[in-house]
């Protein structure tokens, strides 16, 4: 097989041996056993074939870190409207000096994995966070400005819904609340759990916490809605009703009528919600900064093109992205360059793997037959599967990781976010006509043949039937919420319709409402005096 | 335990699993849901075909072009497309792969009744696919078949005088396809893998009526249709790239059925920043064949020149000497002529038009 390349002037075989020259390319010959940056110290780490020590490694996720965050900060105090941040991050200073305080709180969520924990720990140990008492700072005793006045963490733990027998994750809020007041940097502590989706009082929890005065809270009627029925059809829940279940128990309910596949997608917007509701309630929080590394941000690419997401994708992968519903605050990730194995290393290098630890296990959570294990390495969700293919194909192409995210950073969002619907569970913007593409592509109904459930048994449903949720999600989570047609033992059982978190409830109210003004608007005309 | 009845028809007894939907439904109700997706693909807004359209079915001897043809033939019949249906193969020269399922078309054409035209690699290019691995590996050489092939299909279809290609790339495919287009950065290809019928400037319409169709349920079809096909996959691809991407989807396929649309369904919504999409090359002809190219030598051009040259990798770089005149001694592509005379190459007539021309009226 001839490999080409052969220069003018060589016929020979034995030429044109000599000639051939390897088609990787060489790399320089450098020490290995000398840090390339500095080229003083000890290496200690090796990165895509650059050699690091301690102190130069640190330099380099900093200097990564900064890059990312700064040229937003600044962009957002000069004012400067750019949607994407693109144009913001080239013309203005990357990295370099430090941007102007925002006089606004920052909310970071902390998962106790080794990303948040790296963030937090830059954040801090960098003084970005100031203790919230208004100091004046020295420069020339080197103390630096904090661009945030005070900082909250919040941590959600879902230990309690991981009932796999063979795993254990125990409840780390404990370990980890005692790490952050121990940084003694004012941060507030904010450990919430899943099951606070569906306890009233979580609003009054925040207020306290953030020393807030508590508010009456509005003892609204809930909503329920039948899982088993592809329309999802609510029903309301009359606030007289005598027995409630308890948050945990109602969770670990729709957990369980939810399949196991679509349980992670739930759990993540689970957590958005708490992080964002936590934002809007506590007092004049400018930014929630979350640790998402390069590595993660590539997996959530392709486990949302598989779940569906493709619409919403850009606005998920952007670097910032500011909420829908007016929200006060914007979402900022400035970990996005950084990969997985770099932040690992930082968590070893400043000793902190005693309180880190990596593993949210939410395929285990909801109970679990022997049937659902059907993925590869019984892997039960399209987000695990993928953390494992991307690790895997990584090792063969190792640009893997970077492509993918350059892909995504070329796509937009080009719906109106300030105008458009949003979804009532992921509170993202909803794809125009989601159902009917997928009643259309997939036909679970032959028009003539096929006669609807009330009609072949002649009843009209007795449940006093509202509104039909399948019409108002985005696709990504109608495709969460539709039950498969192959139900387990463990789903039938469960007969009733579940309840619906109260973030999904206030925001379909909220909806109605708005609807409603809408329609004022639209008839005002032609009103005589009001109603 | 008493048979479960069909999910559709709710009267005869479920025979099979969609695997879509995970429905249990009979045989009939099967083909019926099967034909009106397919129906629904074809007619969705303002339709792929135009009334007395010509189109040629991309015909490789397996089960997805094979179900293609009879379902189209079916389709035009029940629902009066008003098309005119050829058969379209292409002879990439694989020994013991492609001889073989040549067999099989020529099957269908008699068994469908369609006129069927058969183009060679080594008739357009003077290579074979083997000659081309021989030379060049296993890695890549799905690079270079994919290429010629375009090319082969577009110029037999201008040769039999027809506007629109049919394919039977299935959801399967597309879906792989968004994947991979993802995992190696390739813009281009990603803004356009999901439309179902792609054209650009000069070049003859291509569809897919098949996007929304499983792989799973393809096979399904033939095979309680009893329809023959060539079922071997390609001997040269095991290492492609896409072996990866198709692995994975079939393990998102194994944890939800529907993750297979899904994919479609966010690849559709992909959509590209106007900075990409105006960086992205125009479309010229090749100096050299007279094809479309996005530079001055269409990419089989330049692969070709490669070939001849005896240089296998360097030809796949994006870079290319800009010379219209081929190297003395190489072979080239003959000039491709978009709009050729009807009369020139006339297909292997089908039994049906021979018996319609010779029929009393």
């Amino acid at each position: 097989m001839s490999c080409g390349d052969i220069p003018d002037g060589l016929t020979t075989t034995e030429e044109q041996g000599e000639a051939l020259m390897p088609r990787k390319k060489k790399v320089q010959r450098v020490d290995k056993s000398l840090c390339q940056k500095c080229k003083e110290s000890k290496s200690m780490y090796i990165i895509r074939n650059v050699t690091y020590c301690k102190t130069c490694f640190e330099v380099s996720v900093f200097t990564r870190f900064t890059r990312t965050l700064h040229p937003i900060l600044k962009t957002e105090a000069a004012g400067v409207r750019d949607k994407e941040g693109k144009k913001a991050r080239i013309a203005l200073n990357q990295g370099g000096t430090r941007p102007n305080p925002t006089n606004g709180s920052v909310v970071v969520g902390l998962s106790g994995g080794a990303s948040s924990m790296t963030l937090l720990d830059l954040l801090v140990d960098k003084e970005y966070i100031g203790k919230g008492d208004d100091k004046v700072i020295d420069r020339t005793k080197g103390e630096k400005q904090p661009v945030w006045n005070k900082g909250y963490i919040v941590h959600v733990d879902f230990s309690d819904l991981i009932e796999d027998t063979h795993t254990s994750s125990p409840d780390r809020s404990e370990v980890l609340k005692q790490w952050i007041e121990g940084k003694e940097n004012g941060l507030v502590w904010i450990g919430l759990k899943a099951h606070d989706v569906y306890d009233a009082n979580l609003t009054n929890k925040i207020r306290r916490i953030a020393g807030l005065p508590e508010t009456q809270e509005d003892a609204s009627s809930g909503l329920k809605v039948d899982l088993k029925n592809p329309d999802l059809p609510l029903f309301p829940i009359p606030s007289s009703s005598s027995s409630t279940p308890t948050p945990l128990a109602q969770l670990r309910t729709i957990l369980a009528t939810l399949p196991p596949a679509s349980r992670p997608s739930f759990l993540s917007s689970i957590l958005d919600s708490l992080i964002g509701t936590a934002a809007e309630i506590i007092p004049s929080v400018s930014h929630v900064l979350l640790g998402e590394t390069s590595t993660r941000q590539a997996q959530r690419l392709i486990s949302g093109t598989a779940l569906g997401k493709g619409y919403t994708l850009p606005l998920e992968l952007a670097v910032t992205n500011k909420p829908m519903c007016n929200a006060k605050y914007t979402i900022l990730k400035p970990m996005k360059e950084i990969t997985i194995k770099e932040v690992a290393i930082y968590t070893h290098l400043k000793g902190l793997n005693g309180v880190v630890r990596n593993d949210r296990k939410w395929d285990y959570s909801g109970p679990i037959s022997k049937k659902d294990s059907r993925g590869k390495d019984h892997t039960r969700s399209l987000e695990s599967l993928t953390e494992q293919f991307i690790a895997s194909l990584g090792v063969t192409h190792p640009a893997t990781v970077s492509t993918i995210n350059r892909t995504g950073d070329k796509l937009t969002f080009t719906g109106e976010k300030e105008k458009g619907v949003s979804c009532p569970v992921c509170q993202m913007p909803v794809d125009p006509n989601a159902l009917e593409w997928k009643s259309r592509t997939a036909l679970t109904a032959l028009p003539e043949k096929t006669q609807t459930d009330h009609e072949r048994n002649g009843t009209n449903a007795e449940l006093d039937e509202k509104d039909s949720l399948a019409t108002m999600l985005c696709y990504a989570c109608l495709t969460t919420f539709t039950p498969p047609t192959v139900v387990s033992k463990a789903v039938k059982q469960e007969t009733t319709p579940v309840r619906l978190p109260l973030w999904v409830e206030q925001n379909l109210r909220r909806r109605k409402e708005v609807d409603r003004d809408g329609m004022r608007d639209e008839i005002k005309d032609f009103l005589i005096g009001e109603e | 335990m008493p048979p479960t009845p069909c999910s559709l028809c709710r009267t005869a007894r479920a025979l099979v699993k969609r695997p879509k939907t995970g429905q249990q439904v009979c045989k009939d109700c099967f083909f019926e849901v099967f034909e009106t997706e397919v129906h629904n693909t074809i007619v969705e807004g303002k339709g792929i075909f135009e009334r007395g359209e010509r189109v040629a079915i991309g015909a490789s001897g397996g089960k997805d072009s094979t179900v293609l043809a009879h379902v189209l033939s079916v389709l035009n019949k029940r629902y009066d497309y008003g098309l005119d249906l050829f058969l379209l193969s292409i002879d990439e020269g694989i020994t013991g792969y492609r001889d073989d399922s040549l067999e099989t078309v020529k099957q269908n054409q008699v068994e469908y009744g369609l006129p069927l035209k058969i183009l060679s690699y080594n008739e357009l290019y003077g290579w074979t696919m083997d000659k081309i691995v021989e030379q060049v590996g296993r890695r890549n050489n799905c690079t270079f078949c994919g290429v010629f092939r375009r090319q082969a299909l577009d110029r037999g279809a201008a040769q039999l005088g027809v506007d629109h290609i049919v394919t039977g790339h299935n959801a399967d495919d597309i879906a792989e396809t968004v994947l991979m287009n993802i995992m190696r950065g390739d813009i281009a290809r990603l803004g356009r893998c999901t439309a179902v019928t792609t054209r650009s400037e000069d070049t003859i319409k291509r569809s897919k009526p098949f996007k929304y169709a499983y792989e799973k349920e393809i096979v399904m079809y033939a095979y309680f249709k009893k329809l023959t096909y060539f079922s071997t996959e390609c001997i040269y691809s095991p290492d492609a790239y896409r072996g990866h991407a198709r692995v994975f989807l079939k393990d998102l396929e194994a944890i939800r059925p529907s993750a297979i649309v899904d994919i479609i369904h966010s690849g559709e919504s992909f959509q590209l920043e106007q900075s990409v999409q105006k960086g992205m090359k125009a479309m010229q002809t090749c100096l050299r064949c007279g094809y479309i190219s996005s530079n001055d030598l269409c990419k089989a051009c330049a692969l070709l020149e490669g070939l001849e040259a005896g240089l296998d990798r360097s030809a796949l770089r994006q870079k290319q000497d800009n010379s219209s005149a081929a190297p003395t001694g190489h072979r080239t592509i003959p000039m491709f002529e978009r709009y050729s005379n009807v009369g020139v190459s006339q297909p292997t007539e089908g039994i049906e038009k021979a018996v319609q021309a010779i029929e009393i009226r």
